[in-house]
This record gives structure tokens, sequence and C-alpha cells, in this order.
């Protein structure tokens, strides 16, 4: 029982996570259909906020605070700058979003060295559930990604931005017809999609190593939660996610963590093949 | 093969774009060597059904026999390799080889009926393209890239050929020129065209089916068909 | 055939003599006989060196066959070469087999791995109609987990440190056994092997085959209207591709004596990107000289400061999409166009 609580609330952790990392990519490829390779530094610049916030006497709230911002400027810059003119070639945004993505932690590396970053949790302790004791700051994590993801729903579902952004996504050439400015939905979504990366940031970075490398661990996968949950909506993140995130987190427990990461990429290709449009298509 | 049945036979295919029904319940037969046109206007469902046709499309309903075999969400590629070729509305060659190459990659070198295969040279040479034959299908003009599409197809050595608009944007000249080639390239084996353009349709002067907002709704030779006053309404009335 | 399709006939093998003798061939010509001659001139230190770039440059030569052809962009071609390396590894150190079939058995079993590995990602993925972007992120995932899996499962793989102890090549034929250990003949034989690679690459793909390949990187939709199993085109190429990419691994990992999980990772599958793009995708001479451009560049930049490497790395991505996307080799081909094009305005 108290086995099976941390197992579901480690479970429920990794998946939380994913959801934050790939939301926005997500919306981005759904979006625009551009792999953005450079996704994961925008995490890797929300976990390197909050060491910097903390590192000049700041606490964890302020950097929640800032890293969203700081993200979508730099998702805004990425854009205006250099994805725009590159709509009509795929490949060539995978090639200079990579680039890009190198440079970013390279130029971390240089400004900021190459050790791991200090950071800390604003609380600590651990909190009763059912018999197993789980640390309050994963809990306060599970919660706070639940609060994003449905307040990411409000805003796709509800708002004016949100319709045009689905309207985009079903037929953009017809959006453009019923007079949506298509290029600026583009540049608020990647800003949106960066925003939502750099807080996850945030979140993840006093749960693992803060360096300038991080983030690749999370594009590859986010990768995966994308392919298999679908493009361009919260339902296929979130049942990407619990699937990506679930198998790894349940096998994690049984299997070296290598085994499992392979166990889910196979899984991930053989999805593919099944449902090519992923769990919950768009 | 099966003499007596007739090369194509298509029951009421019907074709559905989410809420939007672009075919419903057509029904065609085409005989071997027989030339079927299909007009109607824009928007009637003409380019969906020939998709459906060649397979680039599957009909949400309906089925397709073609010389008795069920090709109906049969794999492209068989499709092409049991008779059925296609000229694309929009000229799809492959711009970046050169003539020749276009034709040859599209040798797939089956011959039906123990007809012998066309060759390279045999479809250049009918279809008038030897002299460009080494230039760059990219660099052609607009009517010599539909020509060049019609050899790719005859290269296949279809059994019943697809054609979609052979002579749009063509000038009067280049239109006469492709009705010729047709007759002469595409003699033995079954056409279906489609067309906009009345003068050609005259000319072919076959069997002509109608097309209407994904309907049906004449068929017959093409001097009844202009003297249809229903099919005048929607279709040749606005010329 | 007649008179006209003789004459055209005629023009072009002019036309292909003519390509013989054109300046690029002749250099090409030039530079091999000059890396044939190496082990006469140069140091043990410098064949070995070259002989690793060669690989290299063969390793180079499969991405180019699958991205310059099919426009399927691998980034994660170091997985193969590492399952190559990897392979040969394992079969010599762990199986305990006697130096001839060990060698030939890693021969096989790193590039047979590579290959089966590539046989199952693209057979589920490209026969789902994956193409593209998909299959580059799923690539790039490949080589992720890959060295995830290459430092993580260390009783196989040595871990981080890898493993140490591979032995040369060597060949037994009718009990006549030969080890490739000396420097000399080992770089002849890799000479030999990249030449011959890219001379039956060259022959099929300047043939109705290549025509075949470019025509469904063109337009697939059309290529299969015209009676084309594409996805089975596109399978066959991506594990030939990965199977070349395997052999230059097992190869390569004879030559160092060891494997490391920096040879199966995301770093290397930049960098053979990197090698295609200066050496010009699709031109499969470029890949070498690519390669050999780079190492020589990344000789110059790691010693003023290793730590400038990635970085350049990152801002000649970025520059490659912007200033030269067919290739550092194009700017010259792009130049000259562009004076044409203004003489034939002016
Ligand atoms: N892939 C598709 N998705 C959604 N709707 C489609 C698609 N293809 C065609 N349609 C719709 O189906 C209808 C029929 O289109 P189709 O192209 O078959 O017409 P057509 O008769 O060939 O017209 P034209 O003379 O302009 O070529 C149109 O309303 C078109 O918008
Ligand atoms: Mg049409």
């Amino acid at each position: 029982m108290e086995q099976g609580v941390t197992l579901i609330l480690n479970s429920l952790t990794l998946i939380s996570i994913l959801v934050l990392v790939s939301l926005g990519l997500a919306i981005i490829f759904g979006l625009m259909n551009v792999i953005n390779l450079a996704h994961g530094e925008f995490v890797t610049i929300g976990a390197y906020t909050l060491a910097l916030t903390q590192a000049m006497g700041g606490n964890y709230w302020v950097a929640l605070v800032m890293a969203p911002l700081i993200g979508a400027m730099f998702g805004l810059l990425i854009e205006k700058g250099m994805i725009r003119y590159l709509y009509e070639k795929p490949t060539s945004i995978i090639l200079a979003t990579w680039g890009l993505g190198m440079v970013l932690q390279q130029g971390l590396q240089l400004v900021f060295g190459a050790a791991p970053q200090r950071v800390s949790s604003p609380i600590s302790g651990a909190v009763d559930i059912l018999g197993a004791s789980y640390p309050a700051y994963r809990l306060m994590l599970i919660g706070f990604s639940i609060l994003i993801i449905l307040a990411c729903y409000a805003l796709l579902r509800f708002t004016r931005f949100g319709l045009d952004i689905r309207a985009v996504i079903q037929d953009r050439s017809m959006a453009s017809a019923l007079g949506i400015d298509t290029e600026r939905v583009n540049a608020r979504a990647f800003a949106l999609g960066a925003a939502l990366a750099a807080i996850a940031g945030v979140l993840i970075a006093p749960l693992t190593v803060v360096i300038a490398q991080m983030g690749i661990n999370y594009l590859a996968r986010s990768f995966f939660v994308v392919i298999v949950g679908g493009i361009g909506g919260v339902g296929g993140v979130v049942a990407g996610s619990t699937l990506v995130g679930g198998l790894e987190g349940f096998m994690n427990y049984h299997l070296p963590v290598t085994v499992s990461q392979a166990l889910v990429l196979v899984a991930a290709i053989v999805i593919v093949r099944f449902r090519p449009r992923g769990l919950v298509p768009a | 093969m099966t003499t007596g049945t007739p090369l194509l036979d298509a029951r009421a295919l019907q074709r559905r774009f989410g809420g939007l029904t672009a075919i419903r319940d057509v029904s065609l037969t085409v005989e071997r060597q027989e030339t079927k046109c299909i007009i109607g206007p824009n928007g009637a469902g003409k380019s969906t059904f020939l998709n459906l046709l060649c397979g680039t499309l599957r009909p949400t309903a309906g089925q397709i026999v073609f010389d008795g075999i069920d090709v109906t969400g049969m794999p492209l590629h068989r499709i092409a390799r049991i008779g059925i070729a296609r000229k694309f509305q929009v000229p799809s060659v492959f711009g970046r080889l050169t003539v020749r190459q276009n034709l040859s990659v599209a040798e797939i070198g089956t011959a039906h009926d123990g007809k012998a295969p066309n060759t390279v040279a045999e479809i250049l040479h009918k279809l008038d393209l030897t002299e460009i034959a080494d230039r760059s299908a990219g660099d052609l003009a607009h009517g010599q890239k539909q020509w060049l599409e019609i050899g790719m197809a005859m290269m296949t050595n279809p059994k019943l050929l697809l054609l979609d608009e052979p002579t749009a944007g063509m000038t009067v000249e280049e239109s006469l020129k492709t009705a010729e080639l047709l007759r002469t390239a595409c003699a033995d084996i079954a056409v279906i065209a489609i067309e906009h353009d009345m003068r050609f349709v005259r000319a072919l002067d076959c069997h002509t089916v109608v097309l209407h907002q994904g309907a049906l709704i004449a068929e017959g030779p093409f001097a009844d068909i202009e003297a249809n006053p229903m099919v005048r309404d929607v279709y040749l009335g606005r010329q | 055939m007649s008179a006209q399709d003789q004459i055209s006939a005629a023009a072009r093998a002019t036309a292909r003599d003519a390509t013989f003798a054109r300046p690029k061939f002749v250099l090409i010509a030039a530079g091999w006989l000059v890396l044939a001659s190496l082990p006469f001139w140069a140091g043990a230190y410098n064949i070995a060196t070259i002989r690793d770039v060669l690989l290299f440059g063969l390793f180079a030569l499969s991405l180019d066959f699958l991205w310059g052809r099919t426009g399927i962009l691998s980034f994660g071609h170091a997985a193969f070469f590492g399952l190559g390396a990897y392979g040969m590894a394992i079969v010599t150190i762990k199986l305990g087999l006697d130096p001839a079939s060990a060698s030939l058995l890693g021969l096989l079993g790193g590039t047979g791995l590579a290959m089966l590995a590539a046989l199952v990602v693209g057979y589920f993925l490209i026969f789902s109609g994956v193409r593209g972007t998909y299959l580059t992120i799923v690539t790039l995932a490949l080589t992720v987990i890959a060295q995830h899996i290459a430092i993580g499962w260390s009783e196989v793989t040595g871990g981080d440190s890898g493993l140490i102890g591979v032995p040369p090549l060597t060949f037994e034929l009718f009990g006549w056994r030969y080890a490739l250990s000396d420097p000399s003949q080992f770089y002849w034989f890799v000479l030999l092997l990249a030449s011959i690679i890219l001379l039956v690459l060259w022959r099929v793909l300047s043939g109705r085959y290549g025509h075949i390949l470019t025509a469904i990187e063109d337009n697939e939709l059309r290529a299969r209207t015209i009676g084309h199993h594409t996805d089975r085109h596109l399978l066959t190429v991506f594990v030939v591709s990965a199977g070349i990419a395997g052999l230059a691994g097992a190869i390569y990992a004879t030559g160092t004596g060891f494997v490391a999980p920096d040879m199966i990772g995301l770093m290397l599958s930049t960098e053979v990107i990197m090698w295609v793009a200066v050496g010009g995708r699709g031109t499969l001479v470029g890949p070498f000289i690519g390669a050999f451009v780079v190492w020589w560049l990344q000789q110059k930049i790691s010693s003023i400061d290793t730590k400038l490497w990635p970085m350049f790395i990152g801002l000649f991505f970025i520059a490659m999409v912007f200033l030269f996307p067919n290739g550092v080799m194009s700017l010259g081909e792009r130049g000259r166009q562009l004076r044409a094009r203004l003489w034939r305005r002016a």
C-alpha cells in the first residue's frame, strides 16, 4: 500500500513535469508544424532564473513569476529573429533551433560555469498520504501543474486568443481568410510555449541537477509525449504524458532507468504505427 | 482477362470530407478502350472522383472493381501496377529530373494483355518530346509538362488512363495538339478525361458524364448532353 | 532506335566523357592519389588520424545517402555508428572467440545490429506514413536513449569509461591468418573500403534507382501513382544507410581499440550532420571532404579553447540555414550562378 502510493505519486510527479514541458511544444508543433529543438533550453532558462534569483537573495516565488516572463521574452525574440523566416522549411528550423540550443547552452556555461547551480525548494518536509510520507514540494508541483493545465485548457477554450490558435491549427489559410492575424498568433503562441517551459524549469529545478545541458533530457521525452498524445490540444498532451510518464515511472521501479527509457521509445514507435495521429488527435 | 464485364465498374461511390459530401452515390462503368468525359462546374467533385478511382483517396462508401479485381482501398502503387494511370490537375512532373529520366522512372515494366511494354524512346517519339528529352522537367513550359505527364502515365502501361483537365492553361493550338496526341498515343486504352474546354469535349465527341454538387446528374453522348436543358442550366449556360 | 535517338545518345556519351574530364573529377582523383600515397610520406600518428577521418567520412557518406537522396534527416545517426562500434567491441572482448572469428562476427554483428535497429524503427515509422520532421525527432530520441543505455548498462557496455581492448581486424582465409595491425595496411584497407562503397553508391545512384529516389523526395504521392512502393524504397535506404554507419563504427572501434559513450551520442550525431552539410548534401564525395575540413577546423578551434567547439557548431548550424542551405561548397556554385544570371540579364 505504502509503496504503491509512493509509486503513484512518483509517476504523477513525472507526468506533471512532462505535461508542463510538452504543452508549449505541442502548441507550437500543432500550430506552426515547427519542431523547436531549442525548447529544452527554455526549461533550462527557467531553472537558471531560479538559481540566479536565489543567488541574489530573492526567493522562489519571485523566480516563479519572473521565469515565464523571461521565457516568453526569449520565445518572442527567437520567433521574430529566426523562426519566422523559416516557416516553409521545417528541416531548416530543426537545424537552426538545434544550433541555437547549443549556443544557449554554451553561453550559459560560459557565464555561470560548468558546475551545477545551487537551488533550493521553497517548502521542505513531508506530508502523510495514505500511510506513505511524501515530500511536500513534489505534492506542490503536482498541484501546480494541475492548475496550469486547467488554465491552459481555459485559455484555449474560452478566450479569443485560444479561439484564434485553434482556428489556425485547424486550417491556417481559412483562418487568415477570416481575418485572423496568423503571424501574431504564431508569435504569441511561441511566447506562451516558452513561458510554460520556463515555469516547468523553475518547478523541476529543486528536484534535479541544474546544468546548462539539462534541457536535452526533457526535449527528447516531450517529443514522445507529443507524438504519442497527438498534437494541438491539452488532452493529447495529458494523455501522452500519462502514458510516457506513467510507463517510465512504473518501470523505473522494477527496471534500470535506461531499460525503461528504451522501452518507452519502443512503445512510442509502436503506438505511432497503429495511431499515426496520436492518442487524442486534434 | 474477363471480357464481357466492363473494365472499370465503380459502384455507388461516396466520399465525405467532414460534413461535406464531395461525391454522393456516383456509379460509372467504362469499357475497354472506351473514352469518357466528365464535365461539371468548379467544385463539382470531378477531381475527387478521379482520386477515388486511382486510390489517392478512399471512398467512404461504395466499391470499385477494375478488370475483375476489387481495388477499393488497395495501396496506390498496386493500383498503378494493375493498370490505372493518372494525370493530375496540377502538372506534377519530377522537376529535378530530365524528361527522359521522368519517363524512365515511370517505367514499371508490366505490360498487360500480351502487349509489348512501352519504351522510353517510343513514348518520347509519340508525345513529340524527343527534342527536349534531356531538358530538366522543371524548366519545361506548361504545355510540355502536361504532355510529359501524359507520357509518364503511358509508361506505366495502363489499361485505364485518368486525365484531370489535360488542356487546362493551354493555348488553342496546344489543346488541339493534346487531343491529337491522345488520339495517337492512347488509342488502345480506356480513358476518362475531366475537361472544362467544351471545344475539346466536342472534338472528342464521346460518352459524357455530368457531375454537379457531387452527384451524377446526366450521362450520354455529348450531343445529347449539350442539348439537355438541366445541364445547360448548371453548367453550359454559364459559359 | 531512330536516328534522332542515336544522335542524342551520342550527345549524352560525350556529355558523360565531359563529366569525367571536368576539373572536379581531376581534383578528386588527385586527392585520392594523395590519400593513397600517404603511408609513404606521413608518420604513423598521422596515418592513424587520417584513417579515422576517412571512417568519419564513410559515416558521413551513410548519412548523405539518406538525407541527400530521400530528404530524411536523421538526427541520430551516431546511434547506428555507435551500435556498430559497441557491437564490435562486445563481440571481440566479451565472447572470448578466436581473433579471426571474433573480427568477422564483430563486423557482422555490429553492422547487423545497426541495420536491425534501423529496420525496426524504420518499419514502424515509415510504413505508418511518418515522414520528414517526425522521423527526425524519433532518430534524435534514438541517439539520446542509445547513449543512456551505453552509460547505464555498464555490465555490458562498460558504462562511462566504455570498453578497452578491441583487437585489430583479423582475417582468416584458407588457414592463413592476417591481422591488420600494421598502420599502413589498415589505412589502405580503410581507404579501399571507403572508395568501393563510395563508387558503388555513386554508380547505383546515378542510374535509375537514384532517379526513383529523387522522384520520391520530389513528390512521393506522384511516385506512388506510377507504381513505386515508396515505403519500401525509403526503408531500404534507411537500413542500408544504417548498415554503412554501423560498418564504419565497427571498423573505427578496431582502430582506436576502445569504445566510449560519445561514439553513440548526440554530439557525434550533430557533428556528422555538419560534415555532410559542409561537404554538400547529396554529393557523396562531399561528406569525406566535409569530414576533413571540419576535423581540421576542430583542431584549430579546440587548440584555442576546447569549450569553443560546441559554440562554434551551434553558430555554424544557424549560419548554414541562413547563409548556405546547400552546403559550404555550394557557396562557390552560388556565386557562379549569380554571376551567370547577372551576365545573362546584362
Ligand atoms: N482534401 C479535401 N478536404 C476537404 N474538402 C475537399 C478536399 N478535396 C476536395 N474537397 C472539396 O470537395 C469538393 C469537390 O472538389 P473537387 O476538387 O473534386 O472539384 P472539381 O470538380 O475537381 O473542381 P475544379 O473544376 O475546380 O477542379 C469541393 O467543395 C472541395 O472544396
Ligand atoms: Mg478538379
